[in-house]
């Protein structure tokens, strides 16, 4: 039996004119582009004269029997369905990566939820990374008065800086420290050159086995970064000027995980929460498993744990970095804390009982 | 079905196949009774409680209604129809599993 490779999908976000159809047109120029599919939001004034550019509408649904965090984009499922069988029945060029652009969606649930609840997309395709362009001179002023920006920027798994050659470095400087305040987690590049732009783009990602451990040691350093406190300090005074502050922070435990009790309370805390809950990426150390688990979670939606081989350093507690908006870290740690330790007690107990 | 729901049944989701105790058929079934007994701790205080009748997971409000549910998602929002109060996990007056008390 062949086994083929899932798709790698990239989601393109970006608050608007921040350089996302500039980016896009760079990409397909390149020799990679050629092998992209890419699916936008509307053609507007883009001019792409690529062979695989589809437009799809903004249409959101919510599933028949799905809870509220299923909604899909009826739309985009339907593209998506379509560019696979035409690649199968040889319809369309042949292609190795696709590009979704979304323009206007400030919210990249939907999204990413699309490429997950089909069953034939999601065994042929993977979410590689959700990427957000920032703008060097509009960026950090849009970061402070636009809600969608500051969201896109939070939920994103890589930022870029665009419009740099437009900008002096004092500029770029500060966007650059207060993208890294907003969202810890992901790594900020400049526009790269042709050559590096799909590295960029379908590089390490924590939702791929293959390249999960590359993510380690970027989750590790925000959570050792936000445990310093100053740059957790400066993130809160940034954030405050926010009707609903955004803002990250670490937990660090120590012992390993009970699996079952974190999995119930996180379930519950994205159900009630997860418009609020931006981001969630961490190492577990779980009983039983080998290596650490990569968790990684956008709002509602939680990628499949993925297995590591081991630790990108010597310590071996379990860390996880929030992006919240809105929400009282104080409040989740012990929320969490306070349940795990009843769970613990529980358990021990029915074990007594036996 | 998203990725956080499927606690409750059998496949691949997130919640499913991280330690090994999962993973061994003979430890499949009290995992899930586990499971099921932490999500009770946590409806406690609404009224609501989850069973199972036969392969069935009934999630039964304080007044008898019931709902049929396949995945943990479902368990919450059912809840939230049927219960008294809604779960809150950052609420702990309301909700005694995430009180500093409760781990005493």
């Amino acid at each position: 039996m062949s086994t083929v490779s899932p798709v790698p999908v990239v989601v393109l976000t970006g608050f608007l004119g921040s350089g996302k159809t500039t980016l896009l047109q760079r990409l397909l120029r390149t020799e990679d582009g050629r092998r992209a599919a890419v699916l936008i939001n509307e053609f507007g004034e883009i001019s792409l004269d690529h062979l695989m550019v589809k437009s799809v509408s903004g249409t959101t649904v919510v599933l028949q029997n799905g809870c509220v965090c299923c909604s899909v984009r009826s739309e985009l499922r339907a593209a998506l369905r379509e560019l696979l069988d035409g690649r199968a029945k040889g319809e369309v060029p042949p292609f190795d990566r696709i590009l979704i652009e979304t323009t206007g969606l400030a919210d990249p649930v939907p999204v990413v939820q699309t490429l997950t609840v089909d069953p034939m997309i999601r065994n042929q395709l993977r979410l590689a990374n959700l990427v957000s362009t920032v703008d060097a001179l509009n960026g950090f002023e849009q970061l402070n008065t636009q809600e969608e920006a500051m969201r896109q920027a939070a939920t994103a798994d890589r930022l870029i800086i665009t419009k740099t050659d437009l900008s002096d470095e004092r500029q770029v400087e500060k966007l650059r420290r207060a993208l890294a305040q907003i969202n810890p987690i992901a790594p900020i590049s400049h526009t790269p050159g042709n050559n590096d732009l799909w590295r960029l783009l379908l590089g390490k990602n924590a939702s791929d086995p293959q390249s999960g451990s590359g993510e380690a040691p970027i989750v590790s350093h925000a959570a050792e970064m936000l445990q310093g406190g100053s740059r957790f300090e400066a993130q809160k005074s940034t954030a405050s000027r926010h009707s609903a502050s955004i803002v990250s922070f670490a937990l660090r435990v120590r012992q390993p995980i009970d699996w079952s009790p974190f999995v119930v309370s996180l379930s519950l805390l994205v159900h009630r929460y997860g418009r609020n809950v931006l981001r969630i990426k961490g190492l577990l150390d779980v009983p039983g498993a080998k290596g650490p688990i990569s968790l990684n979670a956008v709002q509602h939606f939680i990628h499949l744990p993925v297995h590591l081989d081991g630790w990108p350093d010597d310590d071996h507690s379990s860390r996880l970095v929030f992006i919240v908006q809105g929400l009282d870290e104080i409040a989740i740690r012990s929320s969490l804390a306070n349940f795990l330790r009843r769970a613990a007690r529980q358990t021990h107990l029915e074990a007594e009982a036996i | 079905m998203c990725s956080a729901c499927g606690i409750l049944r059998g496949g691949v989701e997130w919640i499913d196949g991280v330690t090994g105790e999962e993973n061994a058929p003979d430890r499949r079934l009290a995992e899930r009774h586990c499971r099921m007994a932490l999500i009770n701790m946590l409806l406690e205080n609404s009224g609501v409680k989850l069973t199972e009748y036969g392969r069935q997971l009934i999630v039964r409000g304080p007044t008898g209604s019931t709902r049929i549910v396949t995945e943990l998602a479902h368990v919450w929002r059912a809840a939230d129809e049927l219960g008294r109060r809604r779960v809150d996990p950052l609420d702990q007056g309301s909700s005694p599993p995430f009180q500093p008390g409760a781990a005493e």
